[in-house]
């Protein structure tokens, strides 16, 4: 065996330990006291520290065998990048951008979708009012007993009416409640809607359709007793946010199946991927509007009983939607365009 | 030279696979996929906090049903466990870049597979499916009367069966993701505080003018990289006398090695030989010659032997 001077690998190792041994201090305290906590000095050679490393991680994998060293390194290399690498933004921050550029950006590219599901909504209602008015006992066939609670063909005009002009008497702690109770609970049905679209969006299909059909008929059982004014009145101030939100789920849930069914040039998981983040800004987007329209239906509509109030909300309930997410959402998107041909 | 105390020695877990991302200096590093068991104790500290937070929040209820109206107590259990559920994650995996309470505490970390800056949009869509993968399935499991009441028992087993299939999906790929991985486009790693461990020879070329025993050039290239790595981990641990005995065992058989002085002290004998391989092979690498398996079969015993005690 020749005789062998310091291996190349130790002397490697010797030379470059110290900033190995600098960069790793610096991460340990990021790490576990934020990244506020490093001094000036100490950001200001991280990213140096880093890129030291990591050329020396890749010199290692060349000329050493020292196994230990190698993981170390990528270890190191890892924990190092993430700091370099992961921006923090201000939950302020977050929260602006994502009323004013990503939840009308998102729903703006699931346009089509949008249409499709209203369309599948529209059917379902269109069926069953059809379908109800020919014969009214079809009501039971959509809508739950325990959801109709007692609104059902075979109930009285005055019955019927009451349900809509009912809460006056509820005191307000008990709509604060009431409201808080519809909030979460619709938010839940939402948020299923949304993830059912993984599984090729059948289930989205169904459950639209489904909604459609118990507010059809919902809507031939008071038209048949003429209630149809008093019935809308009660139904739209909450509904246009409440339905636009299940519409804008349902859609969510469609873009994702879509993702999947025809992932086009990309692969399928690649797809899911980039699709699910668009899809999922519009349910958190859904949620918070479950979530206005939960306010909306406990405390507004269980205090006020007058026709007109009511109308004057859900027109300027649909106002601000059309101007938010329509006109905002394709203005962003036009202004997006443009900066991105320059 | 180490700056670190032997105690702080501890091998690092043997990671269940591992996935590169490439970083914009187009070094690839190996992410270590984070194990179930891992994740399941990160959810089970994680879980631990909201309901922590959910008896504080109760106790303060309790409270505002005295000093305000009663009813105050409703709306903030309803509200508190719906944020909680549902904007718990979201909201610590923004602010901490990716990690939890548990998460952290378990070492663990949310990245974006394809190894680009984690997007808050991924984070909110991440911890959506959560409720569906997870609340949901067990919901099945534990009361499956109140799943899907009213609907035909072939749909009700159908959604049950998915909603189940849902909660194994961890397990069904290699890289352990769950739905709201897969939507997301995300995963979780393992980045644990590994130490720099002592030199394994400090001065290679001294450990070489000490030892006893010398090897030919045929000798170690018997073996390669990968067996040498296994030595250095054995010799790390410094296990009892019989183990060293045993792989000394080996080694001679397979190298014909003719000095039986080893038997008396296995370890030296190990260690001579790791110094010796090690040097070989490093000294082949600078030639561009890479052997990193061993040679099959052994080396026939010479007629004279070729080893002379120092």
């Amino acid at each position: 065996m020749s005789a062998l001077t310091t291996l190349r690998s130790v002397q490697f190792r010797k030379e470059r330990e110290s900033t190995w041994y600098e960069l790793e201090a610096i991460v340990d305290k990021i790490e576990s006291r934020g990244i506020t906590s490093a001094s000036a000095q100490e950001l200001s050679r991280l990213p140096h520290l880093y890129r030291a490393t990591l050329s020396s991680l890749s010199v290692a994998r060349t000329i050493s065998l020292d196994r230990s060293l190698i993981t170390y390194l990528e270890g190191l290399c890892a924990r190092s990048y993430f700091c370099v690498y992961t921006t923090r933004r201000r939950p302020r921050e977050v929260v602006l951008d994502f009323f004013l550029r990503d939840f009308p950006l998102a729903v703006h590219r699931m346009r089509w979708h949008l249409l499709l599901s209203t369309g599948l909504l529209m059917l379902g209602v269109l069926v069953a009012f059809i379908m109800v008015s020919q014969q009214p006992q079809m009501f039971h066939t959509f809508v739950d007993a325990s959801y109709a609670s007692g609104r059902s063909p075979a109930a009285s005009t005055e019955e019927l009416r009451a349900v809509l002009f009912d809460g006056s008497e509820l005191a307000a702690s008990e709509l604060g409640q009431f409201a808080s109770v519809l909030m979460t609970h619709n938010a839940r049905i939402g948020l299923l809607c949304f993830v059912l679209g993984i599984v090729f969006g059948v289930p989205v299909i169904y459950l639209l359709f489904q909604n459609g059909a118990v507010l059809g008929a919902f809507i031939s059982l008071y038209a048949s007793r003429g209630l149809s004014v008093e019935l809308f009145s009660w139904l739209l101030p909450h509904g246009i946010t409440e339905i636009l939100a299940v519409l804008l789920c349902g859609a969510a849930g469609l873009y994702i199946g879509e993702s999947v069914i025809f992932p086009g040039k990309h692969s399928r998981l690649g797809n899911l991927a980039r699709r699910g983040r668009v899809a999922g800004v519009v349910a958190i987007g859904a949620v918070l509007m479950f979530m206005v329209a939960g306010l909306i239906e406990g405390i507004f509509r269980q205090s006020v009983q007058h026709i007109g109030t009511r109308y004057t909300m859900a027109t300027l309930t649909a106002c601000f939607w059309l101007l938010y997410l329509g006109v905002h959402g394709s203005l962003t998107a036009r202004r997006r365009e443009v900066a991105d041909e320059r | 030279m180490s700056a670190e105390p032997p105690s702080r020695e501890e091998t690092p877990q043997a990671p269940t696979s591992s996935r590169p991302i490439i970083t914009p200096e187009g070094v690839a590093l190996e992410m270590h996929v984070a194990g179930t068991f891992a994740r399941a104790m990160a959810f089970a500290i994680d879980m631990g906090v909201i309901l922590m937070a959910l008896c504080a929040l109760w106790l303060l209820a309790l409270l505002g049903d005295q000093l305000l109206w009663e009813g105050v107590s409703a709306i903030a259990l309803t509200l508190g466990l719906f944020v909680l559920r549902n904007f718990y994650f979201t909201f610590f995996e923004l602010r901490w870049r990716g990690r939890t309470p548990g998460k952290r505490l378990m070492g663990l970390r949310v990245v974006d597979a394809r190894g680009g800056a984690l997007s808050a949009a991924a984070i909110f869509v991440r911890n959506l499916t959560r409720e569906l993968e997870l609340f949901l399935p067990l919901v099945v499991l534990f009361v499956p009367g109140t799943f899907w009441p009213n609907a035909p028992w072939a749909a009700q087993f159908f959604a049950a069966s998915w909603a189940l299939v849902l909660l194994i999906m961890p397990w069904l790929n290699r890289d352990r993701l769950r739905v709201g991985d897969l939507i997301a486009g995300t995963m979780v790693v393992s980045t644990p505080r590994l130490y720099l461990r002592h030199f394994m020879y400090e001065d290679l070329a001294a450990a070489q003018r000490t030892a006893v025993y010398v090897f030919t050039a045929e000798q170690l290239d018997m073996y390669g990289i990968y067996e040498m790595q296994v030595l250095e981990n054995l010799l790390r641990q410094s296990p009892g006398t019989s183990a060293m005995h045993a792989v000394a065992q080996t080694i001679t058989q397979k190298i014909a090695f003719m000095d039986i002085r080893w038997q008396a002290d296995p370890g030296q004998f190990l260690r001579d030989f790791y110094a010796a391989l090690r040097a070989r092979r490093e000294q082949r690498l600078l030639f561009g010659e890479r052997q990193e398996n061993k040679k099959m079969g052994s080396l026939q015993a010479p007629s004279s032997p070729p080893t002379q005690p120092r």
